[in-house]
């Protein structure tokens, strides 16, 4: 027969934070849980070690918490509510990466006494949240570099984003296990999906798994009401942005060979109604063309080729159906200039134009043409000097289009690699 | 219903009700250990008192795991070294169930794994286990995650486990490559025997108490 539940049952014991001395100066420390090992007095920042089975016993290892104005954010004894548990700052760190200040990560250790440990993080004002986890990642962890994928046994996938050196530069309060100003660890980074993150720490051949989240400054502040912080947002990670530049890249080389099919297309398409050849004293008194058809379909290009060679034309061009119905008055500006200088040959815009005219309906059209045009610098003119070549197209596509598109093309991918390029520079 | 009543041989403070399989207790009066030998209690010559509030179980906690009532009767405290933790043993009491199943749930870094002794297995000694190896035990995949020595610091409440402050044995636990799933081996001091204990990792938030003493 064995003693039913009600007469086993017992009050909880009392929660109390044991009472010790400094070892160095006496100020009195309070220890918040018997597996503390390492205290910081907050009076003499002398570093004891905890002993003894009631862990009252201190024993004097070293001077000095560290960096001396170091700047936390969160004071120790900070309180912390996280899925309605209560937890407190036992004890606060700063690691820093490569001997760098500019790198540091500032840990908080967050006390329950009937709790795992819960650490809080915060890199460049990114905050985070983790917590040990005992799964394990597959494969060799000495072939994992930023940048590759991982797995681990519970099935999730994960890319590693970073592996780190840092140094312990900082300690206060009271943490559960050994550690000193100089500790250095190495440590894997990865993210994962839905913001998640895990971090492997090899520390004297042991090796440690914490899971956890990024949090949200809406997160922080629930945690925190009584603290205001400055949130920053967690940059994305170096694979998932590498990903991004290989995307960039891949819809560049897309719209390359897009555009160039568009081009070609276009650069053939249309089909020629008219050509005629006008003089310059044809073009200066207003010329009229012969007669040509347009069926109405597409877009109508006008090309004018003139033979001007370092001077300018300005041609006005109207389509006339019928006898004298204009349907469509616009002009064109063509310069083209060219020479040597300082023994290197230039030149600078064209000797052709071409004019567009869209919804022209089926009948018979014919251009009138009227131009002037001049030589070097001469800023005005009364006649033409220069003869034009007209060709009338029925049924063109504006190639300009596809060559801007193909320009653009060219940019993306290059961008895409220059971004790819920085980041992978940025990874090594 | 009748218990056994016993009382201590040291102090005559009566013990807790006597319970099948319990071969050793510490009296809550005086901290001595008392063994039951031959349906006696005998002195064992040995103290033991262990701190109390820092542990989410303690000695009479009633909770619920998964579902299953039950009531922690004891606890073993053991001391790899540099730390320490606690073997709570917990009655389980189904509604309806004729028997009490015993379950152990290890405390370590406040993190609980609750395990059933499996018996003996052959397995290597524990100087040819490393941190890493990987161990098969009742259809399960293992990774060792740490090995050493063991020393009983103390105990106290009821054990079904002839164990006194100041024995030791070699040790190893691990989990699962999943993280699921928890190993403890402990090798008998005398003959090297290999006895398994296999469980799984407690989510805290899986197990309740009646008292679970949230505000501190």
């Amino acid at each position: 027969m064995t003693a039913p539940f009600d007469t086993l049952q017992q009050p909880r014991p009392a929660y109390a934070p044991i009472a010790v001395q400094c070892a160095h100066c006496g100020a009195p420390l309070q220890v918040p849980d018997e597996r503390a090992e390492t205290i910081v007095c907050s009076r003499c920042d002398s570093r004891c070690r905890l002993t003894g089975p009631q862990r009252d016993a201190l024993e004097l290892v070293g001077p000095g918490k560290g960096q001396t104005g170091t700047r936390f954010d969160l004071p120790l004894g900070q309180s912390f509510r996280w899925r309605g548990t209560r937890y407190e700052v036992c004890a606060r760190m700063l690691w820093v990466e490569e001997n760098d200040p500019a790198y540091s990560t500032r840990v908080y250790v967050l006390y329950h006494p009937r709790r795992p440990l819960l650490f809080l993080d915060e890199y460049a004002g990114v905050w985070g949240l983790m917590h040990k986890v005992h799964y394990a990642l597959m494969g060799r962890l000495e072939e994992v570099q930023a940048g590759r994928r991982a797995r681990t046994f519970d099935g999730r996938k994960w890319t590693c984003s970073e592996v780190v050196y840092r140094d312990l530069w900082h300690i206060d309060g009271c943490l559960p296990w050994r550690a000193e100003v100089g500790d250095s660890v190495v440590a894997w980074e990865f993210d994962g999906e839905d913001g998640a993150r895990l971090e492997l720490e090899a520390v004297d051949g042991e090796r440690e798994l914490n899971e956890g989240v990024v949090l949200t400054a809406d997160q922080l502040r629930r945690a925190m009401p009584d603290v205001q912080l400055k949130v920053g947002t967690a940059p994305r990670p170096v694979h998932a942005r590498l990903r991004d530049a290989r995307l960039v890249m891949a819809a560049g080389a897309f719209g390359l060979v897009l555009n160039g099919g568009v081009l070609a297309t276009t650069l053939g398409s249309g089909k020629q109604v008219h050509s005629e050849q006008f003089s310059a004293q044809q073009l200066s008194e207003e010329a009229t063309s012969k007669p040509f058809p347009l069926t109405g379909k597409g877009l109508v290009s006008i090309e004018l080729d003139s033979n001007v060679d370092n001077g300018w034309m300005y041609a006005q061009v109207a389509l006339v159906q019928g006898d004298d119905a204009v349907v469509h008055v616009t002009d064109a500006d063509i310069s083209y200039y060219h020479g040597v200088e300082g023994g290197e040959s230039w030149s600078e815009g064209s000797d052709s134009a071409t004019l567009w005219f869209r919804g022209a309906e089926p009948g018979e059209y014919r251009l009138h043409l009227k131009a002037v045009s001049g030589l070097g610098e001469t800023e005005s003119a009364l006649a033409s000097q220069h003869g034009l070549r007209v060709v009338v197209v029925e049924g063109a596509h504006r190639s300009i289009w596809a060559i801007a598109g193909l320009v653009g093309s060219v940019a993306t991918i290059l961008l895409g690699f220059l971004l790819y390029k920085g980041l992978k520079d940025q990874e090594d | 219903m009748s218990f056994d009543r016993v009382q201590c041989p040291s102090c005559g403070a009566p013990l807790p009700d006597r319970n099948p399989g319990i071969v050793v207790s510490a009296c809550a009066h005086c901290e001595t250990v008392v063994a039951w030998d031959q349906d006696a209690a005998r002195d064992s010559g040995h103290k033991s008192r262990l701190p109390q509030g820092f542990t989410r179980l303690y000695t009479g906690a009633v909770g619920e795991l998964k579902g299953h009532r039950f009531v922690v009767l004891g606890r073993v405290r053991y001391s790899y070294g540099p730390g320490f933790w606690d073997e709570w043993c917990c009655e389980l009491h189904d509604d309806g169930a004729a028997d009490r199943t015993r379950l152990w749930i290890t405390e370590d870094d406040h993190e609980l794994a609750a395990e059933t002794g499996r018996g003996a297995m052959a397995l290597p000694g524990p100087q040819e286990l490393r941190p890493g190896a990987r161990v098969d035990a009742h259809g399960k995949g293992f990774v060792i995650e740490e090995v050493g020595r063991a020393e009983c610091i103390g105990i106290e409440g009821q054990l079904p486990r002839d164990v006194l402050p100041g024995e030791t044995y070699a040790y190893a636990d691990g989990s699962s490559p999943d993280g699921r799933y928890s190993i403890g081996i402990e090798w008998d001091r005398d003959d090297g025997q290999a006895t398994v204990f296999v469980g799984h990792w407690v989510n805290p938030d899986t197990l309740s108490l009646d008292d679970e003493g949230l505000d501190w």
